[in-house]
């Protein structure tokens, strides 16, 4: 394997970094999307660095589909025709935002970037804010850092019922109410209902 | 098949998805300009001092304004607290409400130690929660942030025999009044 670039495959909701690689600073890999008719809240969890890498054309190339991105009111959405932009903006879907990817039908995307690891921070604001962990990693809320000084709401999107669940944090009594604590795929966004804008931190440091 | 009737057809999945209001019933939240959480209170006690509804006994129910229940518990027994004065009842529908326009609904509280239903306790309260805007199914309205909702506090309901009394007393006045007449 080449030393300066360590490919790391991202499986369904793993992560897996081959432990006897040498390991550069620029982490390349791929996650594979799997996304289905209607509606499904997603994010991109890496950073593609090439020109237009990270642009909504570039994500799902080649597919019939809208993108709705939640602009603090609303949602603004982006038509595309097998993979041409024919309405709205064809914008940059950076790592830490959720949207809506509004699908024909059932279909498997493969997202190419790099791995953002070290100290990685989402500003979520008051209200809803649609957002995803930075860090292309899966895990519990707990794990992936999200642990907020106040209340918050934390609604996961169901594609099959067309319906948000809803995990419960009340601050100083952790995750409460019937569903308990959620967990989060890779490239799963989600929405978050808070009183006050936080940051949610998380580092991540891969293993030599 | 043409391709503008296409994205016609995605666009509307998606916007027939969120054609009515929907509200996610968590409210240890503080509404804008508040240090406190909108909470349900127990009943003032004897010095005037209010606290939180002991999640043991508390029960809530959201409601539609025409009487349907939007929560989890049908059977009138209602939703437990998950802790002290908090709810946590996950996403409701407000059937007839239109997302971007006002919607309303009845939020019951009650302490199940007094009665098992909202309808026969004896600390009770009630209150009609106002979305000013309210969100769709992708983004639902939040049960404190988004309305005007600031707590509720139970009251003390006369039991049927006490009001009895009490009627009974006030008869007796006035017929003590009238005879001194």
């Amino acid at each position: 394997m080449n030393k300066n670039f360590l490919a790391l495959t991202v499986a369904a909701s793993a992560l897996a970094f081959s432990a006897s690689a040498a390991v550069s600073s620029n982490i390349v890999g791929y996650v594979k999307v799997p996304l289905k008719l209607g509606l499904n809240l997603v994010a991109n969890p890496l950073n593609n660095t090439n020109p237009n890498g990270n642009k909504i054309s570039s994500l799902f190339a080649g597919q019939t589909c809208s993108v709705l991105r939640w602009n603090g009111s609303g949602f603004g959405s982006t038509d595309l025709f097998e993979g041409v932009v024919v309405g709205g903006v064809d914008g940059d879907l950076a790592p830490g935002e959720g949207f809506f990817a509004d699908m024909g039908g059932d279909v498997s995307l493969t997202w190419v970037g790099e791995a953002l690891v070290g100290t990685q921070s989402v500003n979520v604001g008051a209200n809803n804010s649609f957002v995803a962990s930075k860090i292309p990693l899966a895990g519990t809320a707990t794990e992936l850092g999200l642990a907020p000084a106040d209340s918050i709401s934390a609604l996961t999107w169901d594609n099959a019922s067309s319906s948000f669940k809803s995990y419960d944090y009340f601050a100083g009594a952790g995750w409460i109410g019937s569903l308990g604590e959620p967990s989060f795929a890779v490239a799963q966004g989600f929405l978050v209902q808070s009183g006050a804008a936080f940051t949610w931190t998380k580092t991540f440091t891969p293993a030599n | 098949m043409n391709k503008f009737a296409i994205i016609a057809a995605i666009a509307l999945s998606g916007v027939s998805s969120y054609a009515q209001g929907v509200i996610n019933g968590f409210n240890a939240f503080k509404p804008t300009g508040s240090l406190v959480n909108a909470i349900v209170n127990d009943v003032v006690n004897d010095v005037g001092v209010t606290s939180a509804l002991l999640a043991a006994v508390g029960r809530v129910e959201v409601l539609a304004l025409d009487g349907t229940v939007l929560s989890s518990v049908k059977d009138g027994s209602g939703n437990a607290l998950v802790a002290p004065g908090i709810f946590s009842l996950g996403t409701m529908t407000i059937p007839g409400s239109t997302v971007g326009q006002p919607a309303s609904v009845l939020l019951r509280a009650w302490d199940s130690s007094t009665g098992s239903t909202y309808a026969n306790a004896l600390e009770s309260a009630s209150i009609t929660v106002t979305f000013p805007t309210v969100g769709g199914a992708t983004a639902p309205s939040n049960f404190v942030l988004a309305s005007n909702f600031t707590g509720l506090t139970l009251q003390i309901i006369p039991e049927p025999s006490t009001m009895a009394l009490a009627a009974i007393g006030v008869a007796g006045l006035f017929f003590v009044a009238r005879r001194k007449n």
